[in-house]
């Protein structure tokens, strides 16, 4: 068996996420700053029509905030029912990966923060860490997501 | 005391003392005593006699009568008589004797001691309290008291312990007032010292304060001196420093005469080869006159090689102005092509853009694609499993009829005839009994959960149950199927129907081409994106070629211009080296006219050096003379200079010696100001004295 994967890059790190999550992929649009909410999320965006709350991966792997380039967009996904934005750094491609190329995450790597981290795929001379989705926001985090209409 | 002479009978009395006195009066009455005691006595013993011989003469019977008692009786009585006389006598002289004792005592004990009593008090009370006052003031510091004793010694009364008490007492009054008088000295002579210190003090501050300012002035004075010896001292070594100025003046002088006597001699020297090269000038100069013609004859060739390059140069100055347009041309269409290739690199942006654009939709088209394809595979999933469900239901059907013959063969017709690829019916211990091939019968589901085959086992226990599997590898022989299951109709048991993963590939709906578009049309948006990528670094190299072109065109421009003014600048030149030959021609054949004037002239100049010679060696002789004279001044000068080092040295020493006595004059400034404190301080410790100038007299009093 093999999974379709959406390749992004975040901090010249690539990642993927299993295709059936993705909504599809943005450019980078203007973003609604809303009062009071979590820090993790950056604001709201209008997606045809529906509002989407917009999480920089960035800030949520704890790496070095950049200012946006012509490469960034917006990778709508659903993290486990709720339908959000993830800005990342630049889309690759979609490519199949065979899942006897995915190895799990090695125990010293799987700490409490690196718990969305599904596996590694190993390719040619690059490794693409497999996000798992569902656990990208933790229980309380995804209470806080604004109550919006998902899809 | 006057008393004591009303009774001039007491006089030899009182000499005696007192003890003696009393010795006297008790004596007298004890006389007395003695002589009344005596007299009763001895009449009393006649009065006993008298009446023992009475009594005798009783008792020898005698006649009172005779016995004489009649005359005794009578001298009894006078005895008695005389005794009762006598009596009374002593009786009053004692009593007359104890009144004058009594009366005597106090006059002669008890007033002189009175007197002297009272005299003491006063004395105490007066004198001594006055005087203790005075000595108070004195150690306050007041000496304005005077100590006089106001008591007058007491009278001499008797000789007795009391008239020497008051002796005694007289004494001491004198040595009080010896003491009151050596006071009254003593306060006086204070008094006087102090003023005089007082007087002494203020002269003291006086003359201290004019000794001040007096070595103030000397301070000044000697400053003044030593600034006044400095400035000889100073003038002295200007002198001496002008002195050996002058001296070294002379010396220069000297040097100057000797220099002017070298020089007189070099002028000789220098006047005789003059006169050597005037003879070599006039030869020159006729050979001046000949070149001259010949440059004539030259600047006639130069004019025409002129007038050649003045042509020359003209048409150079038209090529330049015809480059420089053709420069200024190139340079508009440099920067026409500048702004096209900016124009360029708009279109690409544009195109970047629209390619990023299809990148991203052809990302999207791939995602919705997988989408799509994961949806039409769950569809499939689902159709097939209802089918199946229907075939297994039917075989369970089938099952029921009793009639039929299950062989292997009647399976694998069913299954060949139902499209299945599988057909496995098993009891109810889970071994399957009926199968489409003869190797499956037999083979028994494993009651392990990790086993293909273990969701179905639950079949078993059910009447109706259904379970469907996605393909997956079967335990039996560890190929790819897809099962579904149902539990058996007519008995416990599992109804099995199942399909190869080969045969599953009619089912799929095969969306893979639109992926395969999709990724195709996003390489090519990429590969468009790289290209314009590479078109626009193209051409911002285009582009900062072309600047590089319109700089250096620019550049050339200014060349050009820059050539052009040269070659103006070359043609005016040549005009005006034309003209400068002009003149060299005529300059030459001035020249050659001239030089032989000058020739003429040379030789006069040759006649009027020898007389110049002549006077040179005169003025040689009289800076000999002068050298001597000077040799003189310079011997002179030195003495002075000499001398005013000595006086220098001299007003050096003094100014030193001036400096000592300054030192000296403020140490005794410094001391009298020392001196004027000290008096101040004396005479504040003075006022704490009250003095009385009246007493200062009192000094000269012989009385003290």
């Amino acid at each position: 068996m093999e999974t379709q994967v959406v390749v992004f890059e975040v901090a010249n790190e690539h990642f993927g996420v299993d295709i059936a999550a993705i909504e599809g992929i943005l450019n980078l649009q203007p973003i609604t700053q809303l009062p009071h909410a979590p820090e993790f999320i950056e604001g709201v965006t209008n997606l045809r029509g529906s509002i989407v709350p917009i999480i920089d991966l960035r800030k949520r792997f704890g790496l070095e905030q950049t200012p946006p380039t012509r490469e960034t967009r917006i990778v709508v996904a659903f993290l486990d029912q709720i339908k959000a934005g993830m800005i990342v750094d630049s889309v690759a491609r979609v490519m199949r990966i065979s899942d006897e190329l995915i190895e799990p995450t090695p125990p010293m790597v799987a700490t409490i923060d690196s718990a969305y981290i599904q596996g590694i795929a190993k390719l040619d001379g690059q490794l693409i860490i497999i996000l798992d989705l569902k656990k990208v926001l933790d229980r309380s985090e995804k209470e806080a997501l604004p109550k919006l209409p998902v899809n | 005391m006057e008393n004591t002479s009303n009774f001039p009978m007491f006089s030899q009395l009182n000499r005696l003392s007192v003890g003696a006195k009393m010795i006297i009066g008790f004596m007298a009455l004890l006389a007395l005593l003695l002589a009344v005691g005596g007299g009763t006595l001895y009449y009393l013993a006649r009065v006993d006699t008298t009446v023992v011989s009475l009594a005798s003469a009783q008792a020898a019977g005698t006649p009172l009568e005779s016995a004489g008692l009649n005359s005794g009786l009578q001298a009894a009585g006078d005895m008695l008589h005389l005794m009762r006389k006598i009596l009374s006598l002593g009786l009053v002289v004692g009593t007359i004797l104890c009144g004058i004792m009594c009366l005597s005592l106090p006059r002669w004990i008890i007033k002189p001691l009175q007197q002297v009593t009272d005299a003491s008090q006063k004395v105490a009370e007066g004198d001594l309290k006055s005087l203790a006052s005075e000595m108070g003031m004195l150690a306050r510091g007041d000496l304005t008291g005077q100590f006089k004793i106001a008591s007058q010694p007491l009278d001499e009364i008797s000789q007795d312990e009391i008239g020497r008490l008051t002796l005694a007492f007289n004494t001491i009054l004198s040595r009080l007032k010896e003491t009151g008088q050596s006071f009254s000295r003593m306060t006086a002579s204070l008094n006087n010292v102090l003023n005089r210190v007082n007087t002494d003090a203020d002269g003291l501050t006086y003359t201290s304060e004019q000794l001040s300012a007096a070595a103030a002035q000397a301070g000044q004075a000697t400053t003044q001196i030593t600034l006044n010896i400095q400035q000889v001292a100073r003038g002295a070594a200007e002198q001496s420093g002008s002195i050996t100025q002058t001296n070294d003046s002379v010396d220069r002088m000297t040097e100057a005469i000797q220099d002017i006597s070298r020089g007189v001699g070099e002028q000789d020297a220098a006047v005789k080869k003059t006169v050597s090269l005037t003879n070599r000038m006039t030869t020159a100069l006729q050979q001046v006159a000949e070149s001259a013609q010949t440059v004539a004859s030259l600047s006639k060739d130069a004019t025409f090689s002129a007038h050649s390059g003045a042509g020359i140069v003209q048409e150079t100055v038209q090529g330049m102005e015809r480059i420089r347009a053709k420069v200024q041309l190139s340079t508009l269409k440099v920067h026409e092509m500048g702004e096209r290739t900016t124009r360029i690199g708009d279109i690409l942006n544009t195109i970047d853009d629209i390619s990023s654009q299809t990148n991203l939709l052809a990302l999207n088209a791939a995602i919705e694609t997988a989408r799509a394809q994961t949806q039409a595979t769950a569809l499939t999933e689902a159709v097939l499993n209802r089918q199946m469900i229907a075939q297994a239901q039917l075989i369970n059907q089938i099952l029921c009829e009793r009639n039929l013959n299950f062989s292997t063969d009647f399976w694998s017709d069913l299954a060949r005839r139902a499209g299945l690829d599988t057909i496995c019916i098993t009891d109810r211990d889970g071994v399957i009994v009926y199968a489409e091939d003869p190797r499956l019968v037999g083979w028994k589901f494993p009651d392990d959960p990790k086993a293909q085959t273990y969701p179905f086992m639950k079949l078993l226990r059910q009447s109706d149950g259904v379970v469907c599997q996605p393909s997956q590898r079967r335990g039996v022989d560890n190929q790819v199927y897809k099962y579904v299951g149902v539990s058996r109709g007519d008995q416990p048991g599992i109804v099995q129907v199942g399909f190869k993963s080969d045969s599953l590939a009619q089912f799929e709906m095969k969306l893979g081409g639109f992926a395969v578009v999709a990724d195709e049309v996003r390489r090519l948006a990429e590969r468009a994106s790289e290209a314009t990528k590479e078109i626009g670094g193209l051409v911002k190299t285009i582009q900062k070629a072309v600047e590089a072109a319109v700089l250096a065109m620019e550049a050339g421009a200014q060349e050009v211009e820059v050539g052009s003014q040269r070659s103006s600048q070359a043609g005016q030149a040549l005009t005006e080296i034309l003209q400068a030959t002009e003149e060299v021609n005529q300059q030459a054949r001035q020249t050659s006219s001239a030089a032989g004037e000058m020739s003429a002239s040379a030789r006069e100049l040759i006649q009027a050096m020898d007389s110049v010679a002549k006077v040179v060696q005169q003025n040689l002789a009289a800076a000999r003379v002068l050298q001597a004279d000077s040799a003189e001044v310079t011997r002179a000068l030195e003495e002075i200079a000499s001398i005013s080092q000595e006086n220098c040295a001299a007003a050096e020493q003094v100014s030193a010696s001036t400096e000592e006595v300054n030192a000296e004059v403020e140490e005794v400034a410094g001391s009298s100001r020392a001196l004027a404190e000290m008096a101040q301080a004396l005479k504040q410790t003075l006022a704490q004295f009250v003095l009385k100038s009246d007493l200062l007299p009192a000094l000269e009093d012989p009385q003290f």
